[in-house]
């Protein structure tokens, strides 16, 4: 290659206007557009919403049943026809998976698709079905008063980290076919709700991974694109891209992988029901046996669904959000028979407390769907629609329980009377316990009690004794001064045959002590 | 930045010395054209002072080492050009002996203020196994096409062309600057079986290498080892700092631009010492797109590595991450950087199997995954990120600088913490009344904008949607428009002065000037 020549070459890029998606920066091959039938569209609806139903009903018996292990080979995981059905009409609470995200996708339906986040607030916290955790945390606090997002918040939800806007996210996905960003801008309006930070960023990459399974058929691509949309900071972002990471290391080992993430991810710090205890519904370490389901399932539904279930904790809520993405990704007439046995006699059943059956959101998704599609510079006609393709762009960051230290989880198991003092050195706590009646069968009433923080009245609360709108923790307050406090409770005019019952207590530090 | 300005000495006093294997005579004076030298070996005899020249003919070959022993002056430094017809090839070089005193050199620089521009080097020899006297470091660090001898200060090696030379540049020239090199294509190993080949390698403190450009520094062959043989199978890089006798600070790494090497900058930490004193290196407004790692930084504390464009896409059978950097609290500074990976390439890498933490200060960097994900590693992100796709001009055929000129839109415009540098990759004004971008490239965005690509004889402007400026003075006459599928939009004839060419549609284009003269920036 001797040079011969003093003849050189100058090359420039010019850019003038640059017209969206005209250059593909990106190695991952993003369309500017994507075309599908309204066929192969409903079909991917519907394998969504189906998947859903199959994973949270085949995992539905393990729930919370396998804390820290994973269910072993030996164990039994039933599916048989008519199975679905059963489960559906006998066991409506499993599918709190569902009921939440059709009850959002009804406010869409009768509000329109700009309607304000009160009316999603509103819709679910007047809801007749159960709720537990980040969930109810902000259904009590909704109809306290406060507005969302302060609902979601860490320092009013001591759930914010929790799964639940994670496992009712499909539906952001399911209407925004292609286009992850949309379902972003969805998830920030409805997942502050109930979220915030780890437990918000849940619900964000579930939905980006709906999205892009309408556009990529290789579920590896899935994982990796829809992980663009959460910030590189956040240890959401960390512990996906660990599991990314070893099942590249250990492509053919599930288990090893499960090991590694139990080891890094197990410590639970914000939900007062895991911390000090093997009971884990973070949303970080179930997302990532939702991933685990994905990856190592590589396509293969049946698979998918079983590693999701067998990785422990969240089993049924976890292969429910596996099966929906795979479903999606694969189209409803490509999941297998085996797994849609029973699944036609169960579609035009209503989900409990609501008025919406798979048949139902089957129309009314693909419905949404193409709106949504138009409403973002797509194309849809009788036949076909086409979708302007997003690139996922990075939500903000955001950080719950920030600096905060678990060091003890003290026992009180005392009835409050009168007033409870509890003494402690840290910066925060949690005082865990319920409003109670003595007689089950005595009418429900709302308990009154009052905060003191070292001799300074801090907060008064009301405890329903009804489940459904019940308080999830007596007190609690973070961001303290570290040092020692003095936390008094004073119950106030407890009707007779009512107490507040006082449990534990969790007591925080910050990371320096 | 160091600069060094020679004047003209007055007309008696020095001499300009003419070489010409082509058509000199070694029975000649040498002293003009017309009676130049013809080899190497009169010229070795010739004894220089300060303000002389030694001027090699174009079109002509050499393959034995010239010994630069002489000194010039702050005022009058010795100069080792070209001269002759511009239209031939400049003065090549080559060495295929490996003995004592001549360890595969073209040039062997002893003395100080010496000049050495404009000559080509290519194809010398690598590493022979012998008996060898050395002051008492290794024979290998006697290697270089161009080698800059301990003692010598205050040279300057700019403009030069070096092919295929295992070990390009070797400098232990203190106060050094070297610029505008263009060092290209040599996949052999420099020595067999433990070095790849080296573009700029430096060997002691204060020295400054800019505006080069590295291509193509990389051997891969499954029997290349070291530590051991516990790693190998490729080696070799851009820059490379080592010879632990000699303590290291004020090494300055700058606007260059380096593509397919093994690596951007290895330090290393182990020699014939250990754990050498390395520290206040700055490494910023570089364009790197290499293989193995950006920074190796086995030793050193208080580095800069800011305003960098650093992609990491490419991998073989050795990969370190982006930044490998090793020590305990060494914090050393990356800020302003962008870093885009591919194939899940760890960023933050503090060692291979080490347990070192050295707290890094990590501020306004952005990070893509152009593929994969990101994968931060140890450290990380730090302060003030930006996540999100940088949008360069041509990330997918990125073979230029100008490839990674910002888009409008881009994340990293005006995210970067102002650190006081004044000038981009391409010299543009970074401004201080504003927060300047992330990386090496400054995105202009006046109506004159000036995008990429200046050079003695012309440069192009984007002025506004419709319209490109190309100022041609005697550079070209031609200039060719594609659009990016590489169809051919527009020829131009280019007269001297400016030349206004209005496009049709608003779309990127790729602008190609084909000149008769000048140099690559």
């Amino acid at each position: 290659m001797r040079r011969t020549t003093l003849k050189w070459t100058l090359t420039l890029l010019v850019c003038m206007v640059l017209p969206t998606g005209c250059v593909l920066n990106s190695a991952t091959k993003y369309p500017t557009q994507h075309t599908l039938s309204v066929e192969t569209l409903q079909d991917k609806i519907k394998g969504g919403w189906a998947g859903q139903v199959i994973g949270v009903t085949y995992g539905g018996p393990t729930e919370f049943r396998y804390k820290g292990t994973m269910i072993q080979d030996y164990q039994p995981i039933v599916w048989y026809d008519g199975y679905i059905k059963k489960t559906m009409e006998e066991d409506p609470g499993l599918y709190d998976d569902l009921y939440m995200d059709l009850t959002f996708v009804e406010v869409f339906e009768r509000l329109g698709y700009d309607a304000p986040i009160d009316s999603f607030a509103h819709a679910f916290a007047h809801a007749g079905y159960k709720l537990w955790h980040a969930n109810q945390a902000a259904r009590y606090n909704i109809l306290q008063g406060m507005k969302a997002p302060d609902t979601g918040h860490w320092l009013h939800n001591p759930h914010a980290d929790d799964i639940d806007y994670q496992i009712e996210a499909d539906f952001a996905g399911l209407m925004s076919p292609g286009m992850p960003n949309n379902a972003s801008d969805i998830s920030d309006k409805i997942g502050h709700i109930m979220n915030y930070g780890d437990g918000w960023y849940g619900g964000v990459y579930v939905g980006a991974m709906y999205a892009l399974a309408f556009v990529f058929d290789d579920i590896n691509t899935v994982v990796n694109e829809a992980l663009k949309t959460i910030p590189v900071q956040s240890d959401f972002y960390k512990c996906m891209q660990d599991v990314i990471q070893w099942h590249k290391q250990y492509p053919n080992d599930w288990k090893q992988t499960w090991f590694e993430l139990e080891k890094k991810w197990s410590s639970e710090i914000g939900c007062p029901d895991g911390v000090f205890d093997s009971f884990n519904i973070d949303a970080k370490i179930n997302a990532a046996y939702i991933l685990l389901g994905l990856l190592y399932g590589n396509g293969d539904y049946g698979k998918t669904l079983e590693i999701s279930t067998r990785a422990g904790q969240d089993s049924d809520c976890n292969p429910s959000n596996a099966g929906g993405i795979l479903g999606t990704m694969l189209g409803y007439s490509n999941i297998p028979e085996y797994w849609r046995m029973g699944l036609k006699e169960a579609e035009d059943l209503d989900f409990k407390y609501t008025d919406m059956s798979l048949n139902k959101v089957y129309e009314i998704g693909l419905k949404h769907a193409k709106d949504m599609i138009v409403r973002n510079g797509g194309k849809v006609d009788a036949k076909q629609v086409t979708i302007k393709v997003q690139q996922p762009e990075t939500v903000r960051y955001e950080k719950s329980f920030e600096n905060m230290h678990p060091i003890e989880l003290r026992e009180i198991k005392q009835n409050i009377a009168n007033e409870l003092v509890i003494e402690f050195e840290g910066t925060g706590f949690v005082l865990k316990g319920a409003a109670r009646k003595v007689n089950a069968n005595a009418p429900e009433k709302v308990l009154n009690a009052t905060l003191y923080i070292d001799g300074e009245e801090v907060e008064k609360a009301l405890f329903p004794t009804d489940f459904t709108t019940r308080r999830l923790e007596l007190f609690w307050k973070y961001q303290l001064p570290q040092g020692k406090h003095t936390v008094k409770i004073v119950a106030d005019d407890l009707p007779k045959g009512y107490y507040l019952r006082a449990l534990n207590c969790l007591i925080y530090t910050d990371e320096s002590h | 930045m160091m600069i060094m300005l020679y004047c003209a000495c007055l007309p008696l006093a020095c001499m300009n010395y003419y070489v010409s294997s082509v058509d000199g005579d070694d029975t000649a004076d040498g002293l003009t054209v017309s009676t130049s030298w013809k080899s190497m070996d009169k010229l070795n005899t010739a004894v220089l002072q300060p303000g002389d020249s030694v001027l090699f003919a174009r079109g002509s070959h050499y393959e034995k080492t010239f010994y630069v022993l002489q000194s010039g002056t702050a005022e009058n430094p010795i100069v080792i050009s070209a001269y002759g017809d511009e239209s031939l090839p400049a003065p090549a070089f080559t060495n295929k002996v490996f003995e004592q005193d001549n360890f595969g050199n073209c040039i062997r620089v002893k003395g100080s203020h010496i000049i050495i521009e404009n000559l080509y080097f290519h194809e010398t020899t690598i590493y022979v196994d012998g008996n060898y006297v050395t002051d008492g470091g290794w024979a290998v660090w006697e290697m270089g096409a161009l080698y800059l001898d301990k003692g010598s200060q205050h040279c300057i090696v700019r403009n030069n062309e070096f092919y295929d030379c295992p070990a390009a540049i070797r400098t232990y020239c203190e106060y050094s600057l070297i610029t505008h090199n263009y060092i290209h294509d040599c996949n052999r190993v420099m020595k067999e079986w433990n070095w790849g080949p080296l573009g700029i390698w430096f060997g002691a403190d204060n020295q400054e290498a800019s505006y080069n450009r590295i291509i193509n520094y990389s051997a891969v062959d499954e029997r290349i080892g070291w530590a051991g043989n516990s790693e190998g199978g490729a080696d070799g890089g851009a820059f490379e700092v080592d010879d632990a006798r000699y303590p290291k600070s004020n090494i300055h790494i700058h606007h260059n631009y380096t593509r397919d090497c093994q690596g951007f900058l290895e330090v290393t930490w182990t020699d014939v010492l250990q754990n050498p004193d390395y520290k206040d290196f700055k490494i910023h407004h570089n364009i790197a797109d290499d293989y193995q790692t950006f920074t190796a930084v086995w030793q050193g504390k208080n580095f800069s590595i800011e305003n960098n464009t650093i992609v990491r896409r490419k991998k073989n059978a050795v990969d370190w991450g982006v930044f490998n950097i090793t020590g305990n609290d060494t914090k050393n500074y990356i800020r302003n950087n962008i870093i885009v990976t591919e194939q899940n390439i760890p960023i933050f890498n503090t060692g291979i199997n080490t347990t070192s933490f050295p707290k890094n200060i990590i501020e306004n960097n952005l990070y893509f995954a152009a593929s994969g994900t990101i994968n931060l590693g140890k450290e990380g992100p730090g302060k003030s990120l930006v996540q999100g796709n940088p949008l360069f001009v041509n990330y997918a055929g990125a073979l230029h600088p100008e490839d990674y000129v910002l888009q409008q839109g881009s994340p990293a415009v005006g995210k970067g913490q102002s650190l006081g540098y004044l000038l981009d990759f391409f010299n543009d004004p970074i401004p201080t009344d504003k927060t300047p971008d992330l990386g090496a490239i400054q995105r202009q965005d006046d109506a004159n904008a000036l995008l990429g690509l200046t050079s003695e004889g012309v440069k192009i402007h984007r002025v506004n949607d419709t319209h490109i400026l190309i100022q041609n003075q005697g550079f070209s006459n031609e200039a060719y428009i594609y659009n990016l599928s590489g169809m051919l939009e527009k020829t131009v004839s280019l007269q001297n002065g400016s030349n206004w060419i209005q496009m049709s549609n608003h779309q990127l284009h790729i602008v190609h000037v084909v000149g008769t003269k000048g140099r690559i920036i």
